[in-house]
């Protein structure tokens, strides 16, 4: 599922940051993610990019991936659903990478998303330099 | 257009109105003067003369190259039709939505009702609710259709023949079809009587909507496949939306959507032509759905080009015959991707300059966005402020008076060449690479598109570009909209439910067989001069209950499986 041009950088750079963008296969909205990706790597991040269906698949790629941050883009209303098994599954694995979301996602759904366990959710519009700001704000779980 | 006179006084007005500049604003005010471009790259000039438009041939509306309109009268016969894109959860709440929409004024042309509904991803792709593949996304973005039952519920209140049905379905629009040819049936009406329209952009949506497509190949063959059935059974069927509105979406320019557009129905009409049809068979049966972007001079100037290039196209290139292979249809979306979430209101503002655009370039057919759809599903308020647009406009302005009223116009004239131009650039260098689906097959245009929308947000991000209250006159406290949202837990877990019942009540032999037939016919359709192998088995799976997704299923495991963009 990942694709092929972020599957070539195995290792992680010495003191780089890595994040995995992600999104649902059926949400096909990545216009958003594509510029975020853009934005990420221009300030010395690396990004690994993918699509899932199942929570646990996007569980297993950050840990694999060994990365900093997962950042998932909802922008059909699926953000619940997803939001709720990927902190279920990363609780039961114990996997400690924080969670941000963006998207379209109603303010009035995000306290219950940072209920849930999200660590930060992008209103539509939000500019991709304010994410990678908040990224490297250090909200990195030790 | 202009006697030898005319220029000439032109050309010395023109020295003098140059110098005014020069003298008084550049050195005297030492003001610099900005260069602006237009979003195709069109070095745009401060004012523009005859001398700009001298070649410019006198044309009517109603006749050849049609630049000007495609028939002799335009909104003064018929105005445009108001048609808005809806659907939502099961089918009784899309058709709850859809009578709302039609009595507050929705409607196709004369009184018919037009049912022109969006599904969700699952139904898009061909996942039917009781794969896993589906779970989270069941009755989001649209209503799910899987099965004959489904649509029974949508439908079953119209009289078919009278009725334009009209699916936005991405990938899986020739097993819909089938099982809408099988529905009809039920109800005693020949395929002959229906109307409406197939989407049949499945290397669109591949492109542009990054889900679980057909390879290329199977892209094309499954829309030739279409073509030729309809062409040939259901003569009233719009068979192909040429759909730029998802590539203006990701921000291709007006003269790339158009060139792209038109290198897309070039491939179609040659894959016609192979699989046995005459253009003139199925050339008039294009529909279209324009994207309609801020730019507001350049977007008119893409409606008329749009036009005048089609028709030359088809006449010459194809040596189309019949006027209505020659008139290119327009239905428009207005920019979804124009809104702002941020000062919501503002996107009425945005929704009506591009509602009038359409009308000086002379659309047919306008879905209108509503002002809270960069938050979510539209409210019925918002919907209907969106149809209400359309009617101020028609009423109230005068503005559909008059057709291309900005006819003549030396800018407007001068614009319409150039984007012409501009597009032609696009369209043959798209033809050297390959064509449309040999761009989809070898990437070129997904990262054409995935650089534009890289573009526009680095511009929106330095400032260049100026989008009020997202980059620019930002205000502290957001008003909040309401949003609409659903509980889709319980509709799919309805949704589920509904599938399960479905095919343990069918005759399962039945279905297994025929789902085989579809399996034998599709490793039969290798190329696509055999167009009109799978429409038969499809339409056999349709009656005996096969599910959208199980058909989809059966198409793509014999033809290269899914891929993404």
């Amino acid at each position: 599922m990942l694709r092929e041009e972020t599957m070539k950088d195995q290792g992680k750079a010495e003191g780089k940051m890595r994040a995995l963008l992600a999104r649902f296969s059926l949400d096909g909205h990545d216009r958003g993610l594509l510029s975020v990706m853009s934005s990420f790597r221009n300030r010395g991040i690396e990004v690994v990019y993918t699509y899932f269906s199942d929570p646990k698949e996007l569980a297993k790629a950050a840990e694999q991936e060994d990365v900093d941050i997962i950042g998932i883009s909802s922008s059909m209303g699926e953000h619940f659903y997803i939001a709720s098994n990927l902190v279920k599954v990363l609780k039961e694995q114990k996997i400690e990478i924080p969670v941000i979301m963006g998207g379209v996602i109603p303010t009035r759904d995000i306290p219950e998303l940072l209920d849930m366990g999200i660590k930060k959710v992008f209103k539509p519009g939000s500019a991709p330099g304010e994410i990678v700001d908040f990224v490297f704000k250090g909200e990195r779980v030790p | 257009m202009f006697n030898k006179e005319a220029l000439e006084k032109t050309k010395k007005m023109l020295e003098q109105w140059g110098r005014e500049v020069e003298d008084v604003y550049k050195k005297k005010l030492k003001f610099e003067s900005p260069q602006y471009t237009s979003e195709s790259g069109i070095p745009l000039k401060y004012v523009y003369t005859p001398d700009d438009v001298k070649d410019l041939d006198v044309e009517l509306p109603g006749a050849f190259p049609y630049t000007r309109g495609n028939r002799a009268l335009g909104y003064q016969y018929m105005p445009w039709m108001i048609q808005l894109l809806h659907g939502y959860g099961t089918g009784e709440e899309t058709k709850e939505r859809t009578q709302y929409l039609i009595k507050e004024g929705m409607k196709g042309y004369g009184e018919q009702p037009a049912v022109l509904f969006a599904v969700d991803t699952p139904t898009h792709c061909g996942f039917d609710p009781d794969d896993e593949r589906s779970r989270g996304m069941i009755g989001l973005g649209g209503v799910n259709i899987t099965t004959l039952e489904d649509i029974d519920t949508l439908l079953k209140d119209y009289d078919l023949p009278n009725t334009r049905v009209a699916d936005n379905i991405r990938f899986t629009c020739l097993p819909f079809l089938a099982m809408y040819v099988a529905y009809a049936e039920g109800r005693g009406h020949s395929p002959g009587e229906l109307n409406g329209q197939s989407q049949n952009g499945l290397g669109n949506r591949c492109l542009t909507t990054n889900l679980p497509s057909p390879v290329p190949d199977t892209q094309y063959k499954l829309e030739i496949e279409l073509i030729k059935y309809t062409s040939q059974t259901i003569k009233r069927w719009n068979h192909t939306n040429l759909c730029g509105y998802v590539l203006g979406e990701m921000n291709a320019t007006p003269a790339q959507e158009l060139g792209i557009v038109l290198s897309k129905a070039i491939d179609l009409v040659e894959g016609g032509i192979k699989a046995g049809l005459r253009p003139d068979d199925f050339v008039p049966r294009f529909s279209s759905q324009v994207h309609l972007g801020m730019n507001f001079f350049e977007e008119i100037a893409k409606l008329r080009a749009w036009r005048r290039m089609w028709a030359k196209i088809m006449k010459e290139r194809f040596g189309c015959k019949d006027p209505k292979s020659l008139q290119y249809r327009i239905h428009v979306h207005t920019a979804g991707s124009s809104l702002t979430s941020q000062q919501p209101l503002n996107n009425i503002t945005r929704s009506t300059l591009q509602v009038l655009a359409c009308v000086l370039g002379g659309v047919q057919s306008m879905h209108t966005n509503s002002y809270d759809e960069a938050i979510g599903l539209p409210s019925e308020e918002a919907v209907r402020t969106a149809i209400r647009i359309n009617q101020i406009v028609l009423h109230e302005t005068g503005v559909p008076h008059v057709t291309d009223p900005l006819g003549g116009s030396y800018y407007l004239e001068w614009l319409t060449d150039k984007v012409e131009e501009e597009t032609e650039k696009v369209r043959s260098e798209i033809e050297s690479r390959g064509g449309y689906f040999g761009c989809i097959k070898n990437g070129w245009l997904r990262q054409l598109l995935e650089k534009q929308s890289i573009k526009w947000r680095q511009e929106v991000d330095s400032g260049e570009r100026i989008v009020v209250g997202l980059n620019k006159f930002r205000v502290e406290e957001e008003e909040e909209v309401p949003a609409f949202t659903l509980y889709q837990p319980e509709i799919e877990a309805e949704i589920i439910k509904r599938t399960e019942k479905w095919k343990k009540n069918r005759d399962n032999i039945m279905v297994k067989d025929s789902l085989e037939k579809v399996k034998e016919a599709m490793a039969k359709f290798d190329a696509v001069e055999k167009a009109g192998i799978l429409m038969p088995a499809l339409l056999e799976a349709a009656r005996a209950k096969c599910t959208l997704g199980e058909m989809m299923e059966a198409i793509v495991e014999v033809s290269g499986g899914r891929i993404y963009a």
